[in-house]
């Protein structure tokens, strides 16, 4: 990879690099520093790594980093699936979009992992497996266990309004 | 007796699952009544058969069995989450709405699933891509144009290194005017014609100072130069004549005056050379002892025009070699100067620019 593409690669992929890692840490200056240390390891494989694999390097690798840091800092928490019943309903809602991303941020990270990037990025089974570790039952898996909760989500909160 | 204490298990064995041969079960009976204490181990093995499976039976077969659609409420959410996947073939997608049109309770809950589908909220930017990118740009016209000057002076050293290069220092001749010293002497021209003038520095009056460059040996008329505030000759509208003096880049400091100076009444005076009747030839051959004595003077000290000829060529090296160094950092390609010598000698023959893929040999002149 040229010093031309790696540049191209931060213009097209920060952006969904950044929404992936934020919507999966809540927290900006940790998405914003995963993002830039993502970029610091491709820079540093920049000759071994292809344009064409790049993005899917970069959320390989940002995926892990992001891992690591839940589990060194042992904040994140362990939701079980389907947690949908513990919810409480306090929380107004205005549209469809903000029940959705509340109900994205009550997945399990695995979940929430796989169906971002089934959605937000178009990747198919088998490359969710490779950027997450899984293998292809296991995201298949993870998907329909999401979408499920969502759906549930979707539709008591629809119910509440 | 082939059955003993240590094998008695295995007959024991096959005697329960009907495998023995008659002869063997007639033996493994003798055994037993020489050992009635196996007789109880010997019994104990027929309680082990497993054969009480009869009154177990899975009651709900029927919630195995696929209907005739292949969809049914118990694989429904596997549809409706594949058809929001996107991964159902166009038969099960048509398979899907015929179901859920028989019961609008599936109709709601296939809504509800089509509602999960994630779109990027693109409000979110990384608003400090400047700080990922690298420090480089792609290098400007500007850099091109550069690297260009730099060939240039690479090709106007080469020639500029050749172009003196005589062994005496001198010169380049315009004319049939010219002498072996380099001396050019100009035709008289009429003013109004002074193309060939009107930069020129003015030499003074005086006999015995030689001027480098383009020099007027005498004019009639002189005014400022505009670029050097030299006298020089102007296009006046008056009829003199004048004669131009060329050498071709140094000065030379001649051994003695006496040998070269004009005759002051000669050239000094405008009058002088205002007479149209004065022939070139006359003015030169006055001339001919000046010719004579730098040609005498630069055979008298022929070290130090080497010396000068390769200081002057070390110059245009470093300049060269400096030029190189800088093409290729701008344009980041192979771009090389160097010397070439010669294997016998170890005397510089030519100087090689290296374009990585094409190499242009300069030779030096002996």
């Amino acid at each position: 990879m040229t010093v031309d593409e790696f540049n191209t690669c931060v213009d097209m992929y920060a952006d969904n690099l950044y929404r992936f890692i934020l919507k999966n840490t809540k927290d900006t200056d940790k998405a914003k520093d995963i993002v830039q240390d993502t970029y610091e390891k491709l820079w540093l494989k920049v000759s071994d790594v292809h344009s064409t694999n790049a993005k899917s390097y970069m959320f390989t690798t940002a995926y892990r980093t992001m891992i690591d840091r839940f589990r060194s800092e042992k904040k994140q928490e362990r939701l079980e699936d389907s947690h949908m019943y513990l919810h409480s309903h306090t929380k107004s809602y205005s549209d469809l979009k903000e029940i959705l991303n509340d109900a994205v941020s009550k997945l399990p990270e695995i979940q929430r992992s796989v169906i971002m990037l089934r959605d937000y990025e178009g990747y198919n089974y088998e490359e969710i497996g490779e950027i997450t570790g899984l293998n292809e039952s296991q995201v298949k898996v993870y998907i329909f266990r999401a979408r499920k909760f969502l759906k549930n989500y979707i539709g008591s909160m629809e119910a509440v309004i | 007796m082939i059955i003993n204490l240590n094998n008695y298990e295995a007959y024991f064995l096959d005697y329960h699952e009907g495998s023995l041969s008659p002869a063997l079960v007639k033996e493994l009976m003798e055994f037993i009544a020489q050992n009635p204490e196996l007789k109880d181990e010997f019994e104990s093995f027929q309680e082990v058969t497993l054969n009480d499976t009869e009154g177990i039976k899975f009651s709900d077969k029927e919630s195995l069995k696929k209907s005739a659609l292949g969809i049914n409420a118990a694989n429904f959410e596997e549809y409706a989450v594949a058809h929001v996947e996107g991964s159902l073939s166009p038969l099960l997608e048509k398979e899907l709405m015929t179901f859920i049109a028989q019961d609008p309770g599936y109709k709601k809950d296939l809504e509800l699933f089509s509602k999960t589908k994630l779109v990027p909220d693109t409000t979110i930017v990384f608003e400090h891509k400047h700080v990922l990118k690298r420090n480089y740009k792609r290098p400007a016209a500007f850099y091109y144009w550069s690297a260009a000057a730099s060939v240039a002076i690479i090709v106007a050293s080469y020639f500029l290194l050749h172009k003196n290069a005589t062994p005496d220092g001198t010169t380049i001749t315009k004319n049939n005017h010219s002498t072996d010293s380099g001396i050019v002497a100009k035709q008289p021209v009429k003013s109004g014609d002074t193309g060939n003038i009107a930069h020129s520095v003015v030499t003074t009056n005086s006999v015995n100072t030689v001027a480098t460059n383009n020099q007027v040996a005498a004019l009639p008329n002189t005014a400022k130069n505009p670029r050097n505030n030299n006298p020089a000759v102007r296009n006046s509208n008056n009829s003199s004549q004048i004669f131009v003096v060329r050498q071709a880049s140094k000065m030379h400091i001649l051994p003695s005056q006496s040998q070269w100076t004009l005759p002051a009444e000669d050239i000094a005076s405008g009058d002088t050379l205002n007479n149209e009747t004065k022939p070139v030839a006359d003015w030169m051959t006055k001339y001919e002892s000046f010719s004579n004595a730098e040609k005498e003077f630069a055979s008298q000290e022929p070290d130090k025009e080497i010396i000068t000829e390769k200081k002057r060529n070390k110059f245009f090296y470093v300049i060269a070699k400096f030029t190189c160094k800088g093409l290729h950092k701008i344009t980041g390609q192979h771009i090389n100067f160097e010397k070439r010598y010669d294997s016998d000698t170890t005397n510089i023959i030519a100087y090689q620019l290296d374009l990585g893929n094409k190499k242009i040999n300069f030779p030096v002149k002996d």
